[in-house]
């Protein structure tokens, strides 16, 4: 099959932009409608204790393989201290 | 009102992996197909933190300077196009794959510079492959530790302390599994001892299972599902071991009210099963029968709730401002185990042990209140028993009060 065909692009690895990132950072928080900016902690989007976090780590890796990435859930910074876009940096840095 | 944004708020922070970067101007969220007209990219992130004192000066190329070093040849890059993402907080500096000849960009280091003064530079490095060991903080923050000494004196026996842990911790597809071990052999002692030993004081050792299970419900995360298949401990002390199976599984909703103040529930059951290995025939120096602990069969049912309030800018020291979290759980004793409560006879708290059926109920509930970065207050509370010997705690409250500063100078 061609690269260039369209079910081939269906499954091309997209690149995994800032953008990208912040948007799998966010949309899989508790509660990603309190988002405002990307120095907001997570804390106050519902990541807010040790439970919270590892369903939040989770479901990042859950949603980075849907578009073929990899990620250790040991390397995805999450917490109620930790800041949308340092979480969404140590994703762009450790997915493969 | 607005904030005033100046040139000492903007720092460039660190910046991440090169990777390949669609045209600039077109980079979004979806993946697209790529034509053949387009040069293909790479892309340079950089976080920031705080608005730019100029845009202008920020996304002009001339104010750049990049460079790759692979191989102890260091090259200049010259950039396409500077862009300034504040929805991401982030500065991202295009340049043609083609500036890159016999190297791949995450195999170089590279060095970016942005020269308005005050200049700013930000590195970034191939991950260097990390040994099987890095170093801990403590005996808590390690996964194995290891301490032993040997004291030797006039009139004492020599003494030996040990005292160790190995954590093994690995994923098998959607399975957490881990290995937790515990020794220690005269942690407590004091001199003079009259004879050498090094026969165990205690030991703890289990394997256990995790998994997350998502469920697709309106206001719930999932269930987190712990299994011990095996676990087994002694204690010197209390003559008392045993090998314990559990498991237990948590429903998970997602937290309520936000985005400072937070209340979380998280309802959980599950079942201990095992085999009692000793049966001591004295405990707290008198005489007990405990000929019917042999099975060890109990179902437990518990809660916890949280309630956090954030603070104003959270840190990883300064994370809340007020927590209440307590916990309640029952276990329903199936077999006879043992109870100990403290009885008043004579004026004297002694222990009686009992052996009996009767439900476990046990309770915590912990407050810390940083009503300063100087001042905190914490209290805590507990009620009831657990096992292995189910010794009765009454209405027992803690209050602390913490003061921590440091000279400014």
């Amino acid at each position: 099959m061609s690269n260039n065909s369209p079910a081939g692009a269906a499954f091309e690895k997209p690149p995994l932009t800032p953008e990208l990132c912040q948007a799998i950072v966010v949309r899989n928080t508790p509660k990603p409608k309190n988002f405002k900016k990307p120095e907001q902690a997570l804390g106050e989007l519902g990541v807010v204790d040790a439970e919270q976090t590892k369903f939040h780590k989770k479901d990042i890796r859950d949603d980075l393989k849907r578009i073929r990435y990899k990620i250790d859930t040991n390397n995805i910074k999450s917490g109620a201290a930790v800041s949308v876009s340092d979480c969404s940096a140590s994703v762009q840095n450790n997915a493969t | 009102m607005l904030a005033c944004a100046s040139a000492a708020d903007f720092k460039l922070g660190p910046m991440l992996k090169p990777r390949k970067g669609a045209p600039a101007t077109t980079e979004r969220l979806t993946p697209h197909r790529t034509t053949e007209t387009e040069p293909p990219l790479i892309a340079l992130d950089i976080v920031v933190a705080g608005m730019p004192p100029g845009e202008t000066a920020l996304k002009d190329r001339a104010n750049w300077s990049v460079s790759a070093t692979a191989a102890t040849v260091t090259h200049p890059i010259a950039l396409n196009e500077v862009q300034w993402k504040p929805g991401v907080a982030r500065v991202t500096l295009f340049f043609p794959a083609s500036e890159l000849t016999g190297f791949e960009p995450e195999n170089a280091h590279w060095v970016a510079t942005f020269n308005t003064p005050p200049s700013q530079s930000v590195t970034w490095d191939p991950t260097m492959k990390k040994g099987p060991f890095a170093a801990a903080k403590s005996k808590d923050d390690a996964d194995l530790y290891l301490f032993g000494s040997f004291l030797a004196g006039v009139s004492t026996k020599p003494l030996f302390v040990i005292d160790a842990k190995g954590n093994w911790m690995w994923t098998r597809g959607s399975w957490d599994l881990g290995i937790n071990s515990a020794i220690s052999t005269n942690a407590g002692a004091q001199t003079p001892v009259d004879r050498s030993r090094i026969d165990p004081d205690s030991i703890t050792a289990a394997f256990s299972v995790q998994r997350i299970l998502r469920w697709h419900v309106p206001g719930i995360e999932g269930f987190d599902l712990n299994l011990q298949p095996l676990a087994g401990q002694f204690s010197r002390k209390t003559a008392a071991s045993d090998i314990v199976g559990a498991a237990q599984v948590k429903l998970v909703p997602k937290p309520w009210f936000g985005p400072v103040r937070w209340v979380a529930v998280y309802p959980s059951a599950g079942y201990e099963g095992g085999h009692n290995l000793n049966q001591p025939t004295t405990l707290f120096k008198q005489a007990v029968n405990l000929s019917g602990w042999n099975i060890i069969s109990r179902a437990v049912v518990g809660i916890t709730g949280e309630y956090y309030w954030l603070s104003k800018s959270p840190t990883a020291d300064d994370t809340y401002r007020f927590t209440i979290d307590a916990s309640y759980q029952s276990r329903v004793l199936f077999t006879p185990e043992p109870f100990v409560t403290v009885a008043d006879i004579k004026g004297q708290a002694v222990n009686t042990v009992t052996l009996d059926r009767h439900p476990r109920p046990e309770a915590e509930a912990h407050i810390a209140w940083n009503f300063s970065k100087l001042m905190g207050l914490q209290i805590q509370y507990k009620y009831g028993s657990l096992p292995p010997l189910f010794q009765f705690v009454d209405h027992q409250a803690t209050v602390g009060l913490t003061f921590k500063a440091k000279h400014s100078q």
